[in-house]
């Protein structure tokens, strides 16, 4: 072959393989590097744009969580959706009723407590301690007495109590009891003065039959005296008056009907009778008060009965004798009168003697102010047919006391009393006491200091003397001084 | 030249092809990178686009979250939560101390959140109006009043474990109720108060102060009576309360039995210390007995225990019938200064049964009792009562009670009393609040018994109401009694 075959054979192949190799380029690019540039920029813009979003998706997502986990997640809103859910479950459960204040099934609420969570039944435990130092001057000797201890002084605990309430088979039932230590005989009445003792003071069942009228089944004080019907630990003074502790019906046992509306209380009592003027004594009772047995030697029958106008005022401010700075004004008059035939031992009466009559009447007004207090009363009473040697006594007695707030928690007050009966042969009528004092409420009535100092200006006959209240028997004039001071927690 | 030019030409052929191809190459590869730059930027911005995606559909799922925050689903979880919470503050209560909870449950209680410790509080007062006629020309004839019989409070539930109770009654009541003394004072006295340990499954101790098992009338509690109180016979020849150890051994459901040793029974007089202090507790050395025995077991031939509790059996209770057999015996302590000893054996018997509505009761017991008093080596207790009750209403119950008996030799009294006595029950609310009234009339009877010490006893009794009649038909009882038990 020659050498132009050649070139031509090369040459067609260089430009096959240029036209090969341009067909391959053109065939594995989609466009001119232009294009390529071009839908790079484009890519690119896209690519920026989408991280933008992504961004701002991102960001509003992390604020979104944020918002849903971190501790504010609870807004007002949505605390308030709580508080409503919360108080759904609540409202709903019976069971659960002892978070709510009024429900609570126990606890304090002005007193320890239980009860039932459909508040039918509640016991209320309550305690009473009363403890005094006190100090006797005692200018003479007494007669026939072999001694003469000028001055006596001493701790005393008159009454330690624990006492239970409450409601039972709903609210219309009501029942009360007091349990405790205190003198076996605080009205001296026998010869076991001195002796301390467990006590059961009051023990009754109360029925409300409507809203003015209740019935009381049980061992209570006899609705007689004001002073008397004032618990110990609402007294004025450490303890009531002497004229009180005498002539003051005492507690029985018996049925009492209370009515009561706005202005008026009446009481009836029927009871087993009073054992004040030494009355238990004659019965033959062993015990100078109850519990006493029914068919024990007691009255034939015994009625009491008060009526009281409050004037001005609520009832419950009545229930104390202090008148609290604050507290509204109020007046209050009572009147009561009592009767009661003793059991005849038949065919022949106890020891002898006749068949006793006792009977009394008594008024009193107690008046309060915003700050001060007063309270009068007086009291007369009858018995006849005491004994063979004294058919009859008269007992006729007053006290008069009054009282002031000097700060918003002290108090200073006074108190007169005289009287007694009008057999000399029982001491007569001499008690002529003036008693001054003041108290200290440091946490009212539940935590209170008391002091009051005592001047005899008459005679203390053995008859009224109470060795309780701290008074000896002293048949001189201006012959005996009383220092006392009581602490008081109630709760 | 003309070769020159050859070898030039053929040089630019060979060049021509491989630039070509070289630019091709270039070219090529140029293309290829682009391409790749474009497939790496659309992946990228796929990526970036699903990305934002997945945010989207999440924050829109936060979104929708948030507008419907308080689901059923989660309302539900929150009062779980606020329910777990007062559970938690019920274990704790948070007026009294850590785990103590209080309140009523068919009684005032407190107690431990774990269940350890239970106290229930309960309490008893019986009021009664009494009125007694007796045909004497020596005594008053009418004598009544009122009284409060009982006012006790009641401690009991359980310490440490549930199988270790307890139980003590302390109020206010008569001081003799069996009349041992002519002592009638109302004061302060105890009850029952006993510990009880469960030993197993079927046995368990009780040690202290409590009624000595033996005459079922005794065994049912003063609050669960049909009465207004007791019967005479009961007061006298059921053996009272004493202090000692009693077992109890239940070997299946149908049958229990009580053992008893104890300070001895003072019902008869045959327990010195009594003559001070007529009811337990006593001081260990007191003069008691020598040894005190009392068993008794009960068969329940239908119906539950539980029912026998009480002597009523409300309307709508289940068929029930149980027999008791018990026996007692104490020897007298031998103080070494002669004098008979009243060494004293007895057997009783009951048999109750209940249906719905309607009750009857039988029991008989005897006693023998050595030296009943120095004239009388050997003196023989024997009474009986038989009582029956059926609802008018679904609140009133009428019963009706004959008691008779006594010891049986002429110059202690002889077998007297003969006592009928008719009344009705109101329950106002169950045995917690209820009015019964009883009017009972004695045909025979009452001896008085020979003063105190160790003597023998009369049947009198002033609590239950009973004056001593020295004539038959001559005395008559109406009591009337509140009663308030919680």
């Amino acid at each position: 072959m020659d050498r132009s075959h050649k070139q031509w054979i090369a040459t067609a192949i260089a430009y096959l393989a240029v036209y090969a190799s341009v067909a391959v380029v053109s065939a594995h690019a989609e466009g001119t590097p232009d294009d390529l540039q071009t839908q790079l920029r484009e890519l690119q813009q896209a690519l920026n744009d989408a991280e933008l979003t992504n961004a701002a998706v991102r960001t509003e997502l992390n604020e979104a969580r944020n918002a849903y986990y971190n501790d504010n997640w609870i807004n007002e809103e949505r605390a308030a959706s709580v508080m409503e859910l919360v108080n759904d479950v609540l409202a709903d459960s019976n069971q659960r009723v002892n978070l709510y204040g009024d429900g609570s099934m126990m606890g304090w609420s002005n007193g320890f407590h239980l009860s039932s969570a459909d508040g039918l039944f509640q016991l209320n435990i309550g305690g009473l301690m009363q403890t005094q130092f006190m100090s006797r001057w005692l200018g003479t000797q007494p007669e026939g007495s072999s001694s003469h201890d000028e001055w006596r002084q001493g701790f005393g605990m008159s009454r330690t109590e624990l006492n239970f309430g409450g409601h039972a088979y709903g609210r219309g039932l009501s029942y009360y009891v007091e349990l405790g230590w205190g003198r076996y005989d605080r009205y001296a009445t026998t010869n076991q003065t001195d002796l301390m003792s467990p006590r059961m003071w009051d023990v009754w069942i109360a029925f409300q039959l409507n809203t003015e009228t209740t019935i009381k089944i049980g061992q209570f004080s006899l609705p007689f005296s004001k002073e008397a019907l004032i618990k110990e630990p609402y007294q004025l003074a450490v303890f009531p008056s002497l004229i009180d502790y005498r002539m003051g019906l005492e507690q029985s046992q018996g049925i009492e009907v209370e009515w009561q509306n706005d202005q008026r209380n009446f009481t009836l009592a029927v009871s087993n009778g009073s054992p004040a003027i030494f009355q238990a004594a004659l019965w033959g009772n062993e015990d100078p008060s109850p519990p006493w047995p029914a068919l024990g030697s007691d009255t034939l029958y015994s009625v009491t009965m008060r009526h009281e106008w409050k004037l001005l005022g609520d009832w419950e401010q009545f229930e104390q004798f202090t008148s609290p700075p604050g507290s509204e004004r109020g007046v209050l008059v009572g009147l009561a009168g009592h009767r009661q035939n003793s059991e005849s031992n038949s065919p022949e009466p106890i020891g002898g003697f006749p068949e006793g009559v006792f009977w009394g009447v008594t008024a009193d007004v107690m008046m309060q102010f915003d700050g001060a207090s007063l309270f009068g009363s007086v009291m007369y009473e009858r018995v006849t047919d005491f004994a063979p040697l004294v058919p009859r006594i008269n007992l006729l007695g007053f006290v008069v006391q009054g009282s002031s707030y000097i700060t918003n928690q002290t108090e200073m007050f006074a108190r007169y009393e005289s009287g007694g009966p009008d057999r000399e042969n029982l001491g007569g009528d001499h008690l002529q006491i003036v008693t001054v004092g003041v108290n200290h409420y440091v946490d009212g009535q539940d935590l209170k200091l008391t002091a009051d100092l005592g001047f005899s200006f008459g005679e203390v006959s053995s008859a009224l003397q109470n060795p309780q209240s701290g008074w000896a028997t002293d048949t001189h004039r201006r012959d005996q001084v009383l220092l006392r001071t009581q602490l008081q927690l109630m709760f | 030249m003309k070769l020159r030019n050859s070898t030039l030409k053929q040089n630019i052929t060979t060049l021509v092809p491989l630039v070509t191809t070289m630019v091709c190459a270039v070219s090529f590869s140029q293309s290829t990178s682009f391409q790749q730059q474009l497939d790496e930027m659309r992946r990228q911005l796929e990526d970036v686009q699903s990305e934002t995606t997945q945010m989207r559909e999440t924050l829109d799922e936060l979104k929708a979250e948030d507008l419907d925050w308080l689901s059923q689903e989660r309302a539900d979880d929150i009062r779980e939560l606020v329910q777990d919470i007062l559970s938690d503050a019920d274990s704790r209560n948070s007026l009294v101390g850590d785990g103590l909870l209080g309140g009523w449950s068919d009684g005032f209680f407190l107690a431990s959140s774990d269940g350890r410790f239970q106290l229930k509080i309960g309490g008893l007062i019986q009021e009664r109006f009494v009125q007694n006629y007796l045909r004497s020309d020596t005594t008053d004839r009418w004598r009544g009043g009122i009284e409060t019989t009982r006012m006790r409070l009641n401690f009991s539930g359980h310490i440490f474990d549930r199988d270790t109770t307890f139980l003590v009654q302390a109020g206010y009541g008569y001081l003799d109720p069996n009349a041992i003394l002519p002592n009638t004072r109302i004061a302060d006295r105890l009850w029952d108060a006993w510990i009880k340990f469960k030993l197993s499954e079927n046995w368990s101790a009780k040690i202290g102060v409590f009624m000595l098992p033996f005459t079922r009338e005794s065994l049912v509690s003063d609050q669960y009576q049909l009465a207004v109180d007791r019967s005479l016979i009961d007061y006298r020849l059921g053996l009272g309360r004493s202090q000692g150890i009693e077992l109890t051994w239940v070997p299946n459901d149908t049958t229990r039995v009580f053992l008893s040793t104890s300070s001895g029974s003072p019902t008869l007089r045959g327990v010195n210390i009594s003559g001070t202090n007529p009811t337990p507790p006593w001081a260990a050395f007191s003069e008691d007995t020598d040894w005190s025995a009392t068993a008794r077991a009960e068969f329940l031939l239908e119906g539950s225990w539980s029912q026998f509790n009480q002597f009523t059996s409300p309307i709508g209770s289940e068929q029930g019938m149980m027999w008791g057999v018990a026996v007692h015996g104490q020897k007298a302590e031998r103080l070494g200064r002669g004098g008979g000893k009243q060494d004293q054996y007895g057997i009783t018997s009951d048999i109750s049964i209940h249906s719905d509505g309607m009750t009857f009761f039988a029991s008989g017991v005897f006693h023998n009792q050595k030296n009943a008093s120095s004239s009388v080596p050997n003196g023989d207790w024997i009474g009986y009562v038989v009582q029956a009750s059926t609802y008018m209403t679904d609140t009133s119950e009428y019963f009706i009670r004959y008691a008779s008996g006594g010891v049986m030799q002429d110059s202690l009294g002889n077998n007297d009393v003969h006592i009928l006595t008719n009344g009705i029950n109101w329950y106002l609310d169950g045995q917690g609040l209820k009015v019964t009234s009883d009017l009972g009339i004695s045909f025979g009877e009452i001896s008085a018994g020979q003063g105190g010490g160790d003597s023998p006893a009369g049947m009198a009794n002033q609590m239950v109401g009973w004056r001593p009649s020295t004539k038959q038909n001559a005395e008559w009882l109406f009591r009337t009694q509140l009663q308030l038990a919680f």
